[in-house]
């Protein structure tokens, strides 16, 4: 279909000739090449993991020379370190390349998040915390028992460098395990947060934008969905299959989309009523082009924000979750170290305490970064 | 008209309001009086501060982030800038009484409208709940709603817009104020209801003898209920006069500019430039960026302060072409019949 | 005007219902009729202008038109094909074609896209996928509504309410539509700003050969830029026709009285004085006859009767709420009761006389209305009401008072070349002038 105005000279816009524009329609972003190429990549690699190797076998086990000694760096990733590589990967992707392809809005996030000193300090704790905890344990390694250093006191107490943090009653170093338990702090906080946006996300404007039945359905479910007893579940399988940690955040993750679910279509509503979701339906797009392209960035200042103060729930759930010994007997949940540590209370109190301190201050981190976080990407006060 | 004390003196008033971004000054140092009975229409285009102002004088205005830092309202002898909260809120809603852009904002859709009203009569004077009751059913029908009595009972979501503007009416009469500040009471409305409650504040003011200050940006509306026009522009007033002045004779070339703005039967004209940024005014006179006439001295110094124009007490302007050593004659003061409808009229 | 001899956008008969469902099973029941059959037709090169009040189903029109919304009923036939019954695949070559701009500078971008991106979206989802081209014709347009290549990189947020109105211009026009929907383009904008926009409007028009539908409650607006013009009331166009006609002379008595309700900007104009009584009816429920009866000054009168039209409005609008049944001779009591102070007696004790005396306050009916037949049926019609039987109070009112106006739609009349209105008046235009006064025009 050709148009056949007289075509105006001095305009800038030539005839556009859309039957070839219909025939070259292939669609290439090279953005969006990049997310797929680096999630395959991702998931060839699980694949190979998972299929044509021992799982008791390491991936990567290599010594790396340093002059004076040999590094041994070994990686045996489990399901849920893949599941992790995928959140951060999302991270970057959904928040880092945004962020940093307009670095004007950016900044002006910045100013506004700057202002709460108590939110940048906590920024601060928790990417240390992260990246201490992703890395922390391949460097220093695993706890290891040494029951010649039982109930060992910290270096401050008079004990000594060798277990800066003291130890506990199998002569653990409290230190190594509270790094092993930032990470597995953080795996469940990140990637069950990240279960839960994606589900939230996808549901909710879709539910938005369609209205009517598809609406109707959809939201009746996550009313299903918030009455489902995850506690009992978890207990159920726990019970039968031992506690694992990979299924504990797969299904904190997916029973727990169904509140921020409900914020992101409420939001979306309002989205959907804005002219320039018209303008793009005038224009000819599709259902999935106006959910993907208008109505989930405009509601990611809703989603970042539930999804921040979803992270500290998470990961308490977690805690408590070990602390009641339903947790993963394999992992250095907090949790658990905190209900091994508390029948010593009396005799090596930093046993129970240490990690204790440690997840309060992730807790509260997460909090205070969440409210910081709303004040400064809300919409109204984004614009003017 | 001038033979009597005015009502109302609003001298120099400045209000700033504080942001992020720096201070607004919204209104730099407004003057005008009003006289009891007469209508003063305060026109400008949205950001010129004339909200501003009407809020100001009754201090209505967010107080912060708005300041009212220079100037006086003068009412009835008492400095409204300085009176004390309990004397102004004496004022407030029994002298001077506000009505707003929005009836769906001002009705709170929790009460019936007869709540509302009655609260309004109890507030400014010591009556029992019945005799309030009956006052109130003689204001809705006095302010022309049909079955008042039937209607007091009813809550604001079974009004119409234009009931429910007069409604708002109704609770600012409540009072028996001497001044009626009115903020675009009827830019939300339809143009048929519009009509209806222009005739209707017209007749309200013939009946009570009451001044009115009516704020607005369409000059159509000027037109058909001013006796005097104040035109703002950038938080300043840019000329005042009778309202057969401003329209026929306008003095300053932005009034001029405004008025050929309408659409017209030779299409419109519009003004070419942008409004200046109310975070740092220019230097000099506000519109002289976009004004035909702007010689050199134009965009130095303060912005001129208002002037007779042609040697007449009641129009003033503020332009620097009206002062002593320039030529006025300059300006063309004829603006074109911006009239759309002037053909279908056999008047 | 159009060289292959059809107009570029014919619509007709377009309906569009919205059902008002309730209870758990979403029961129909009603239905708002806020398009109910709408004709007109656009030529290539010409604006088309929709006026009328809000509610009057003019943005509902436009959306529908668009296919933003499925029609209920009727065509519309673009560019000699007819759209509601397209694939979706003819669809996108329509969408192609026809392109809109909105009401609220505010809402009509995304705030997370640059006005680079959301001027070309309009070519990214018909499938241009060659960034570099999308670019160059975005800069091209931006250039051409007067703002800068440069401002491409900008967001919504850094520009003024008339500058995004320019850039909605730039999105609309970026893949060269021949039709151009506008819905209030200019209403939230002010007096100077305005005139910016509808100048720069008619500029684009003249350069692209547009057709351009717009829609506003404006009249000074349409009268500006339409070439012809349709008149909505209650989801129905009352008058249509070339704009000079039309608001020139207008056939319609509510086109008379929208005009006249006109704040004109000359101060030595008084208004004509024909007021409209009360509020626009619900297109839920909209009055049968001719929709404009329950407001209009100039209602037929029965053949015999020659009351003052004044008088005859007050009976009319007595006679209409009777009909509706709106009138509850309870709350009338109760009204009586607390207008005359008089807190001891019971609502039945209220008498005759001062009931009648109550509604014929609120309708503003005289007393002793000249002729006495006349009077005698209004005062047996509110007995009938004050003895609680309504059904009998309409039907001493109907047969008295029965008009065309009430009784059967209008059919839409030729007044004068292109010029169209559908009032009873037209029809029967010589008795008509002989009762009726033409209050528009005195």
């Amino acid at each position: 279909m050709s148009l056949e105005t007289d075509t105006p000279e001095s305009t800038g816009i030539d005839d556009i000739d859309w039957e070839e524009i219909d025939a070259n329609a292939v669609r290439l972003d090279p953005e969006i090449f990049y997310k797929y190429v680096s999630l395959v990549l991702l998931c060839l690699l699980w694949a190979y993991d998972y299929i044509y190797r021992d799982p008791r076998l390491s991936l990567l086990d290599v010594d790396i020379p340093l002059g004076f000694t040999t590094f041994n760096l070994e990686l045996n990733p489990g399901n849920v370190d893949y599941l992790m590589g995928l959140t951060l990967l999302a991270m970057f992707w959904w928040v880092a390349v945004p962020l940093a392809r307009s670095p004007e809005m950016t900044k002006q996030y910045w100013r506004e998040f700057r202002r709460n000193k108590a939110a940048v300090a906590s920024l601060v704790f928790l990417a240390v915390i992260l990246v201490v905890g992703l890395i922390g344990p391949l460097i220093i390694g695993r706890p290891s028992s040494d029951f010649g250093a039982m109930h060992e006191a910290p270096v401050f107490l008079g004990g000594t460098w060798e277990y800066p943090l003291g130890t506990n009653s199998r002569g653990e170093g409290i230190f190594k395990i509270v790094i092993a338990g930032m990470r597995v702090s953080m795996q469940v906080g990140l990637i069950a947060t990240l279960i839960v946006i994606v589900l939230a996300s996808i549901v909710g404007t879709t539910a938005a934008f369609s209205g009517g039945w598809v609406d109707e359905v959809l939201m009746r479910f996550v009313d299903l969905l918030m009455t489902f007893p995850t506690f009992f579940l978890i207990l159920f399988l726990v019970y039968i299959y031992g506690g694992d940690l990979f299924m504990l955040i797969v299904i904190l993750g997916i029973t727990g989309w169904g509140g921020v679910c409900r914020l992101v279509r409420s939001e979306a509503l309002q989205r959907t009523e804005e002219e320039y979701i018209e303008a793009a339906e005038a224009a000819g797009a599709t259902m999935r082009y106006i959910v993907r392209r208008h109505l989930i960035p405009n509601v990611s200042n809703t989603v970042i924000t539930a999804a921040t103060l979803a992270i500290p729930f998470l990961i308490l759930t977690e805690a408590v979750l070990a602390f009641l010994g339903f947790g993963d007997p394999d992992v250095w949940s907090w949790g658990r170290i905190i209900a091994e540590g508390r029948d010593d209370l009396g005799t090596a109190w930093w046993v129970a305490t240490i990690p204790g301190i440690f997840l309060f201050a992730t807790v509260l981190a997460f909090n205070f970064l969440g409210d910081a976080l709303r004040d400064a990407i809300d919409p109204r006060h984004q614009i003017r | 008209m001038t033979d009597t004390e005015p009502l109302l003196q609003v001298r120099n008033l400045e209000t700033q309001f504080h942001t992020d971004e720096g201070i607004v000054r919204a209104v730099d140092g407004v003057s005008f009086d009003v006289y009891p009975g007469e209508t003063v229409c305060i026109v400008g285009e949205s950001g010129s501060g004339k909200t501003v102002t009407i809020e100001s004088i009754t201090r209505i205005l967010q107080m912060p982030p708005g300041e009212i830092v220079g100037g006086e309202v003068i009412f009835d002898g008492i400095d409204l800038t300085t009176a004390s909260e309990k004397e102004i809120r004496r004022i407030r809603g029994d002298r001077i009484s506000h009505v707003f852009q929005n009836p769906q904002g001002s009705l709170n859709p929790v009460y019936t409208v007869g709540a509302q009203i009655r609260e309004a009569i109890q507030a400014n004077r010591d009556v029992g709940k019945k005799a309030a009751r009956e006052q109130a059913i003689e204001l809705l029908d006095e302010v022309g709603i049909p079955e008042a009595g039937a209607r007091i009972d009813d809550y604001p979501h079974e009004f119409s817009g234009g009931m429910r503007q007069r409604v708002v009416i109704a609770i600012a009469l409540a009072g028996e104020p001497d001044l009626l500040l009115a903020d675009e009471p009827t830019t939300a409305l339809d143009v048929t209801i519009e009509a209806q409650i222009i005739d209707l504040l017209l007749r309200l003011q013939e009946e009570r003898d009451m001044a009115i200050v009516f704020v607005t940006h369409d000059l159509g509306v000027v037109a058909e209920i001013a006796d005097r026009v104040v035109v703002m522009y950038a938080s300043k007033v840019m000329e005042q006069g009778h309202v057969h002045e401003i329209f026929d004779r306008p003095a300053h070339p932005y009034t001029r500019a405004l008025l050929d703005c309408l659409p017209g039967p030779d299409g419109v004209t519009p003004i070419e430039g942008t409004l200046p940024n109310p975070l740092d005014h220019p230097d000099g006179c506000r519109f002289a960026a976009r004004c035909e006439y702007a010689i050199e001295p134009c965009f130095v110094g303060e912005h001129p302060s208002l002037l007779p124009a042609d040697g007449d007490e009641d129009h003033l302007v503020s332009c620097l072409l009206y002062r002593d050593g320039h030529d006025e004659s300059v300006i063309d003061r004829e603006p074109r019949r911006a009239d759309p409808f002037a053909v279908g009229d056999d008047t | 005007m159009s060289e292959t001899g059809h107009p570029l956008l014919v619509v007709r008969n377009l309906e569009k219902h919205f059902p008002v469902q309730a209870g758990v099973f979403k029961r129909e029941v009603g239905r708002i009729r806020a398009v109910d059959g709408i004709s007109f037709s656009i030529e290539k090169g010409e604006t088309f202008g929709l006026v009328g009040e809000s509610g009057c189903g003019k943005s509902t029109a436009a959306k529908a038109i668009m296919h933003l919304i499925e029609p209920t009923g009727g065509e519309v036939i673009f560019d000699g094909k007819n759209i509601s019954g397209m694939s979706k695949d003819e669809r996108r070559g329509f969408r192609r074609q026809a392109q809109m701009i909105f009401q609220d500078p505010e809402s009509s971008f995304d705030p997370r896209m640059t006005i680079g991106e959301s001027v070309a979206e309009p070519l990214r989802v018909n499938g241009m996928t060659d960034r570099e081209r999308r670019r160059s014709i975005v800069e091209g347009l931006l250039e051409r509504v007067g703002l800068d290549a440069g401002d491409a990189d900008r967001y919504p947020h850094e520009f003024s309410g008339g500058q995004k109105q320019r850039i909605g211009l730039a999105r609309a026009l970026s893949i060269n539509p021949e039709l151009l929907v506008a819905d209030e383009p200019v209403s939230a904008l002010d007096v100077s700003i305005q005139a910016e926009i509808l100048s720069l409007m008619e500029d684009l028009q003249r350069e692209f050969n547009l057709a351009i539908l717009i829609i506003s409650h404006n009249l000074g607006v349409i009268r500006q830029i339409s070439d012809a013009v349709g008149v909505m009331y209650v989801g129905e166009l009352v008058e249509r026709g070339p704009t000079e006609d039309v608001f020139g002379d207008p056939a319609h008595p509510y086109t008379r009285a929208l005009l006249s309700s006109i704040p004109r900007p000359d101060p030595h104009i008084e208004r004509s004085g024909m007021e409209l009584t009360g509020d626009v009816p619900s297109p839920s429920d909209p009055p049968p006859g001719c929709r404009f009866h329950t407001r209009c000054p100039e209602v037929i009168q029965p053949d015999g009767l020659e009351l003052d039209q004044t008088d005859w409005r007050t009976i009319l609008t007595l006679a209409d709420r009777v009909y509706r049944g709106d009138i509850d001779p309870q709350t009338v009591r109760e009204s009586v009761l607390s207008v005359a102070e008089d807190g001891e007696r019971e609502p039945e004790d209220v008498t005759l006389s001062e009931f009648e005396g109550r509604l014929r306050e609120d309708f503003d009916i005289q007393q002793e209305l000249e002729p006495t037949a006349v009077d005698t049926t209004i005062h047996h019609a509110i007995e009938a009401l004050y003895e609680e039987r309504p059904e009998v109070a309409a039907e001493r009112l109907q047969e008295t008072f029965a008009t065309p106006c009430r009784d059967s739609r209008p059919a839409s009349t030729t007044v004068e070349g292109d010029q169209v209105a559908a009032c009873h008046l037209l029809e029967t235009s010589v008795e008509a002038s002989e009762t009726v006064p033409a209050t528009g025009d005195d």
